[in-house]
């Protein structure tokens, strides 16, 4: 009798945990799609991306038929993008170089600022802050016009520096950050000042450790958003020397499927890399979110 | 989580450092892919026309040698080229030949001079048997005459009388019907009378004439036969002083042997032994120009022979004539000063000229002609993402004018700054992206 009990007990959880996977399953597949397609595809010859692509190609006309398995899988599309199109490592590391520039930035900018919402009280403090919050709200569009005409001002325009210094003002980082700081106990950091603590050393000691969860989930949210940014560069950005991988992509030829795939398989790369850095702060983040809600 | 974390930073600065390599074996393939060009802008040039054509030297005249037909070459001394004087022995016909033929034409001459006389002989009574019957022709004409005029003149009274008496006789009469009906019979036998007088007196007049024409035949066969006979006498003159010449034919004029027609062992047939130039009167190069080349020659200027095995060239001839041999092709003639060429001596006529300016003059190298049209490939500078490059631009052009070196295009085809793509160490197309030849100093 015990035993049936206990079976029927392992039984259920299991069957609870199937029925949870392909509940789940369901959710995921739909988001895993397009990355499966990208990465099966990359491998399919040219003959086969023109015969599965053809209506795009020529015709205009009937339903694109797709496969996940290659019948002549190849590597040919990555050896010709890494070895025979140097202008994708141009846009790779102005890519690179763009997100770095803009993540550093926003260390030096956004986490002060952060800090100073989360661990001072001042007159104004929460006006600003919700200012803060409507221009993180606005999109670019709205931004883009004013932007501009600044940008020409300071003869930054078709330079990485229109899409880098608008960015490292961003506001998004700040109130990421802020609900970090903002969890850091008041006590502790009056304890600080007791001990004789300065602001920057109860900055830098304390809060920039404590809080280093919300800097790095901010970092790594600002690496996947930057590094795929499109407005920007579009609109400040004529010198195609300068352009990022965000808009190199959509220039090669449709008839050039397989390079695009490649290029598109290249780009997820480093995103793939910080979010695997990142991951455990995220978690922790939306975590601890969780917790104090 | 810490190790996974660092995994993910290895990989993230090995994939950084597989991307850097990436950047640089990619860059160093594509530059080595790249074809090197060497351009140039278009020049406002003269293009210069060298012309050569080859040719060699003829004479200004020729004489041909004849021999009697039908006689055996014994030997052949002399052979086309080679010079000779007046008096050089040119071949020697076999003398048993030159007997046998000089007695078959004494025979023939004997043969001919009976049949003459024959002739003449059958002339003289043929003429005097015309002269008898055109006596008698001639009487039969005025016999006929006469009778003839007789009978028109009665027949020219009955019809006055006819007419006359009609006319008296009123229209009411009775008898007016008789007289018109003698009248009319009266006329008709007045014409009739006529038409048989000329007709009488046309066949007498025959008569005359064919007895004037009775001996005309056999005078002109007796003018061949005097022709026959005087042509068979030449001959024999003819064999007979190569007999005395033991059969050896001589040149007569100073200059060359042009061509040879005999040949040992062989008989000499009707036409020319042998051709011979007349170097007295001076020397020729005829050379043979296309009409492509024809476009560039002017008869005014003087033309430079250049010669072969080491004869000296010639500058500054004088250009004689030029025909138009067919469609496509022209024989020049020019004067030849130079004492040592001879005939038969092959050379090349050159002239040079010059066209234009031209405004827009490029390197022939750099124009290339397909279905017959002509492009040539100029170079322009466009933004991509590794910044300037030289991208290949096909441009159609029209030649107005080329030598070996240079064309000159229609004015306006390619602009002042262009720069055309005049070499390259790759094929090159539309499109390509290229960059500038490098030079090892």
């Amino acid at each position: 009798m015990r035993t049936k009990r206990f079976l029927w007990i392992v039984a259920r959880r299991v069957i609870r945990k199937i029925a949870d996977g392909i509940c789940l399953c369901g959710f995921a597949v739909p988001v895993f799609l397009p990355v499966v397609m990208v990465l099966c595809s990359s491998v399919k010859s040219e003959y086969e991306l023109s015969e599965l692509l053809s209506p795009i190609l020529s015709s205009g006309t009937g339903e694109i038929n797709w496969q996940f398995l290659s019948l002549y899988p190849t590597a040919g599309h990555f050896f010709q993008l890494l070895f025979g199109t140097p202008d994708f490592f141009t846009v790779f590391w102005n890519s690179l170089k763009i997100v770095s520039l803009i993540l550093l930035g926003q260390l030096v900018i956004a986490v002060p600022s952060a800090w100073a919402f989360a661990a001072f009280r001042f007159r104004g403090r929460g006006i600003l802050f919700l200012l803060y919050i409507m221009l993180m709200l606005l999109p670019f569009q709205v931004t883009m016009l004013p932007s501009y005409l600044v940008l020409n001002r300071l003869h930054m325009l078709d330079t990485h520096g229109a899409v880098i210094l608008p960015a490292i003002f961003s506001t998004f980082p700040v109130f990421l950050i802020y609900r970090s700081f903002a969890g850091i106990p008041g006590e502790l950091l009056e304890a600080a000042r007791i001990d004789g603590a300065g602001e920057w050393s109860i900055f830098t000691r304390i809060g920039v450790p404590l809080g280093s969860g919300g800097i790095l989930s901010a970092l790594v949210l600002g690496f996947l958003d930057y590094w795929n940014m499109m407005e920007q560069p579009l609109a400040f950005l004529q010198d195609k020397t300068l352009w990022p991988l965000s808009l190199y992509l959509p220039e090669i030829d449709i008839r050039q499927a397989g390079r695009a795939l490649a290029a598109s398989v290249i780009t997820l790369i480093p995103a793939a890399f910080i979010f695997a850095m990142g991951q455990e702060y995220l978690e922790e983040g939306i975590a601890a979110s969780g917790i104090k809600a | 989580m810490k190790n996974y974390r660092g995994k993910a930073v290895k990989g993230f600065v090995v994939f950084l450092l597989i991307m850097l390599f990436c950047t640089f074996v990619s860059r160093s393939i594509y530059a080595y892919q790249m074809p090197r060009v060497e351009t140039d802008k278009a020049q406002r040039k003269s293009i210069s026309h060298v012309v050569s054509a080859e040719g060699c030297v003829a004479a200004v005249s020729e004489s041909a040698v004849v021999v009697p037909a039908g006689i055996r070459i014994a030997e052949v001394c002399v052979r086309v080229g080679e010079k000779i004087e007046k008096g050089t022995v040119l071949f020697r016909l076999d003398t048993e030949y030159l007997i046998a033929d000089a007695e078959a034409l004494e025979d023939e001459i004997v043969l001919s001079e009976q049949k003459l006389t024959e002739k003449k002989s059958d002339l003289k009574i043929a003429e005097q048997a015309r002269q008898t019957e055109r006596a008698r022709a001639k009487e039969d004409l005025e016999n006929v005459t006469r009778t003839q005029d007789l009978n028109v003149g009665q027949a020219s009274r009955r019809y006055e009388l006819a007419k006359n008496e009609m006319t008296a006789c009123s229209p009411e009469d009775e008898g007016r019907y008789a007289l018109e009906k003698a009248f009319i019979e009266a006329e008709m036998s007045l014409q009739s009378a006529d038409n048989e007088r000329s007709l009488a007196i046309l066949e007498a007049q025959r008569r005359v004439e064919d007895a004037d024409r009775a001996v005309t035949n056999e005078k002109s066969s007796i003018m061949e036969a005097e022709q026959e006979l005087e042509e068979l006498q030449e001959a024999l003159a003819i064999d007979q002083g190569l007999i005395a010449q033991n059969g050896e034919v001589f040149s007569g004029i100073d200059g060359s042997v042009s061509s040879v027609q005999i040949s040992v062992g062989e008989k000499t047939t009707d036409g020319a032994a042998m051709k011979l130039a007349d170097g007295s009167r001076g020397w020729v190069f005829e050379a043979r120009l296309t009409k492509e080349q024809m476009a560039y020659f002017n008869p005014d200027d003087n033309v430079t022979l250049k010669f072969q095995n080491g004869k000296n060239a010639v500058e500054n001839c004088l250009v004689l004539a030029t025909n138009q041999i067919d469609d496509d092709n022209y024989l020049v003639t020019v004067e030849v000063q130079e004492e040592s060429v001879s005939m038969g001596d092959t050379g090349v006529l050159q002239f040079s000229t010059q066209e234009g300016p031209y405004e827009c003059c490029v390197l022939l190298s750099a124009v290339y002609t397909s279905n017959d049209s002509s492009y040539v490939f100029v170079i322009r500078e466009i933004d991509t993402i590794l910044g300037t490059e030289l991208k290949i631009v096909k441009r159609n052009v029209s030649i107005i004018d080329k030598n070996d070196t240079y064309a000159a295009l229609e004015e306006g085809s390619l602009g002042e700054e262009e720069q055309v793509v005049v070499d390259s160490d790759k094929e090159i197309a539309p499109g390509d992206t290229v960059r500038p030849m490098e030079y090892d100093y």
